[in-house]
């Protein structure tokens, strides 16, 4: 009898054929008053424009939180939402952060210990007390 | 308790208290006998224990005795209470029971109040605080007669305000003394009518704006400030440089004087000093605006004086390289050319030990031919600009040309000296000079430097005289340039800044993409439900339910009003809520008139009854009567 072929479905994976960003919207507060808001207002005036155009999947939008810290809000497509504060930041380090927020996914961040993440199994099998070389029962 | 006796103490008299107050075993027959007859002379002057003072008779003055007692051990041990005060306060003879006043401590006394110990409070019986003849009325005002005169004053003034346009002398006497006679009809201590007319004018000066120091509207614009603050500069600079001591002007003139300070150059030194150059006329017609009235500039000491060693510090290195250079300048430019002579005269300056200025070591050739020549020649070269003066002026100014001769033949050669060290191109004779713009000019004079707080205080105090416009201690102090002065001034004039929103509504890349949506408030909940469409819902069931849109369960009017934007929230449910209130109020008035008819009606009928009775036609029934038809009707009891 030949060996029957394992049903599978294709399995999708985000990459592999369209790329969807997980970051759907990015929200930037900024107060008029605040000197903890000098560098977001800084980087509103200058660099967004750019990064709205480079990201034109994003909505992005820019209100005025009065007297409250800076804050942008990464909205994902799984429903959560990230909010990083950037009181008292230059306008190159918000870059970041809103780089930051934009590559992220909508997961909770996690620590990984293994080096390799991956849905396949393994190649060589898990391992048990009884398959191994000079083993005698 | 034993009451301990006071140590002997040497003033006393041999046979000292102690040894008699004390209660002792008489050791000896001797000693015995002594006792007794000791007992009775008095002895220990300082001793207050009571055997020895003497008195030990009534009531009364067992209490002086206390009083005196306690006085004393007071003074001595301080307020603490001493042994054997507790006492008994029921017996008449303890020290409780003695006040104060015999005690002879020190007793408050309350001030007698203004109004009098006879004053009893009335209730006023009208609202005038002041009669209709100008007595003092029912209701009392807080603050006094003297804080309602004042006000009374005021009123009166500012009734006069127009005195200042009156400008026929007579229509201003008659002002006067309508206010005069006011003054008295309130009796206002006023004089005479010169006194009137100084009241008047202080009264006025307080409301008008026309004495103020700073005008009332603001400057506004670049361009305007600009001229304000170069001419602050050169009249600042023009008054030092002449002796004068700039923060201490009262600068009366605000008339535009712009051609003769547009004639004045402002350029920046090498080392960062400001150098001005100008004509006589231009500087006497400048100083004849800033100086006093009563001061004739043509009667004013020309000679410099004393500056001091701070200015000096900043103008030696540049006053002999200024003096050639304007001659050389002054000489290109055929408009400008203006007499040496006419300069002041130049004070020989000691050495100066404390600057830093280079003094060379070798003397290089000296150049003097060409340049001398020409310096030599300036004195002679009579003044362009036609001088309406009298003659001694003339005079006076030709005695002081060959005293600056000399002085600048000597500055001349010190510069020469420093030339010669030192790379400069000096402007050629015959090119003529162009106008130079406010633009070209700011960039020139924008890294002058400010070292001098006096001169800064003076722009500044100049500036506001002019814009209206304070700059504050810390742009002052931070500014050490003119161009950083000149920022901050235009700083000052926009401020409060405008809100980002505003300034990037108009900027075209971040409007021009579809992605970014700016918002001019803060987003609320209901900012992100009403696009998504949750909000016609979420209306729909409050209003149903008769509930508030926005905010709290109950809004009264005073909730409303107390709220910081009443407007934004409540503008549906103000709607609403009135809405409701009026159907609520409609809904009692209906009932109230419903009821208002029945009792109406009822009284009608009532009365037809009484009609019909009196007439005959019915007569009242009997109880039983009553019970029957009520038990026909079948009404429970």
């Amino acid at each position: 009898m030949p060996v029957a072929a394992l049903r599978t479905l294709a399995k999708p994976q985000n990459g592999v054929g369209a790329f969807i960003l997980q970051c759907k919207r990015l929200d930037f507060h900024y107060c008029d008053w605040a000197g903890s808001s000098r560098g977001m207002v800084d980087f509103i005036k200058r660099d967004l424009a750019k990064f709205a155009k480079q990201n034109p999947q994003i909505e992005i939008t820019i209100s005025p939180r009065p007297h409250r810290h800076p804050v942008i809000k990464g909205h994902y497509i799984n429903g959560m939402d990230k909010p990083v504060c950037v009181r008292n930041m230059a306008r190159a380090e918000i870059m970041e952060k809103a780089n930051l927020l934009r590559n992220a996914s909508g997961e909770k961040l996690k620590r990984v210990n293994k080096p390799v993440t991956s849905l396949n199994e393994s190649v060589r099998g898990i391992w048990s007390p009884f398959h191994g070389a000079k083993i005698q029962i | 308790m034993r009451r301990i006796s006071r140590p002997t103490r040497p003033i006393d008299s041999l046979l000292s208290s102690s040894s008699l107050s004390r209660p002792r075993i008489p050791s000896s027959p001797c000693r015995v006998a002594l006792t007794p007859c000791c007992r009775l002379l008095p002895t220990a002057a300082f001793s207050t224990s009571p055997r020895h003072n003497g008195i030990l008779d009534g009531k009364k003055d067992k209490r002086k005795d206390q009083a005196f007692i306690r006085k004393w051990q007071k003074r001595l041990l301080g307020d603490s209470e001493p042994i054997g005060s507790r006492v008994d306060p029921y017996d008449p003879s303890s020290p409780i029971r003695i006040s104060a006043e015999e005690l002879g401590e020190e007793q408050e006394v309350v001030g007698d109040s203004e109004l009098g110990e006879d004053y009893e409070y009335e209730p006023a019986s009208t609202w005038d605080t002041v009669d209709s003849e100008g007595n003092k009325g029912t209701l009392e005002i807080i603050g006094g007669e003297l804080w309602q005169r004042k006000m009374q004053e005021w009123h009166i003034q500012e009734r006069h305000l127009n005195y200042m346009t009156l400008k026929d002398e007579a229509e201003r006497n008659q002002a006067i003394r309508e206010w005069y006679r006011e003054a008295k009809e309130l009796k206002i201590p006023i004089e005479s009518r010169e006194e009137a007319r100084r009241w008047l004018l202080a009264g006025i000066a307080e409301w008008s704006d026309e004495d103020a120091f700073a005008p009332g509207d603001k400057m506004t614009g670049e361009g305007p400030l600009y001229a304000a603050f170069r001419r602050a500069v050169v009249e600042v600079h023009m008054l030092s440089q002449n002796g004068y001591d700039p923060s201490k002007m009262a600068y009366p003139s605000l008339e535009d004087n712009v051609a003769a300070i547009d004639c004045v150059r402002l350029e920046n030194t090498r080392n960062g000093t400001l150098r001005i150059s100008y004509t006589e006329s231009a500087r006497r017609e400048i100083l004849r605006d800033i100086l006093p009235a009563q001061e004739d500039p043509t009667k004013i000491d020309w000679t410099l004086a004393e500056v001091d060693s701070a200015q000096e510090v900043d103008e030696v290195p540049d006053d002999a390289l200024e003096v050639v250079d304007e001659a050389v300048k002054m000489e290109s430019s055929g408009k400008k050319a203006a007499s040496a002579a006419a300069k002041p005269p130049i004070k020989a300056k000691p050495f100066d030990f404390m600057s830093n200025r280079p003094v060379p070591r070798t003397k290089p050739a000296v150049e003097s031919p060409p340049p001398a020549a020409e310096v030599m020649e300036t004195p002679t070269v009579v003044e362009l600009e036609p001088v309406p003066s009298p003659a001694a002026e003339l005079e006076a100014s030709a005695t002081a040309s060959s005293e600056a001769v000399a002085a600048m033949q000597t500055a001349v050669r010190d510069t020469i000296e420093r030339l010669a060290a030192q790379s400069i191109t000096v402007q050629k004779p015959t090119d003529p000079e162009p106008a130079m713009t406010a633009r070209q000019e700011r960039e020139l004079i924008e890294h002058t430097k400010l070292r001098d707080w006096n001169i800064k205080f003076a722009i500044s105090k100049r500036l506001l005289q002019l814009t209206g416009h304070r700059m504050s201690d810390p742009f002052l102090g931070s500014s050490s340039t003119l161009g950083f002065l000149f920022a901050h001034l235009v700083a000052t004039t926009s401020y409060p800044a405008k809100p980002l929103h505003e300034q990037i509504a108009n900027s075209t890349p971040l409007t021009a993409l579809p992605n970014v949506t700016i918002h001019a408030k803060r987003l609320t909940p209901l900012d992100k439900e009403k696009p998504l469409g949750r909000f016609k819902v979420i209306e729909y069931a409050l209003r149903e339910r008769g509930l508030p849109l926005y905010g709290s369960l109950d809004p009264t009017e005073d909730s409303v009003v107390k709220r910081k934007n009443p407007q934004s929230l409540w503008k549906d449910h103000i709607g609403l809520y009135k809405k409701f209130m009026k159907q609520a109020e409609e809904a009692r008035e209906q009932i109230e008139r419903e009821e208002r008819e029945e009792e109406e009606e009822e009284e009608e009928w009532l009365r037809d009854i009484d009609e019909r009775v009196e007439e005959g036609e019915i007569r009242p029934g009997t109880a039983e009567e009553a019970e029957a038809v009520a038990k026909e009707i079948g009404v429970k009891k």
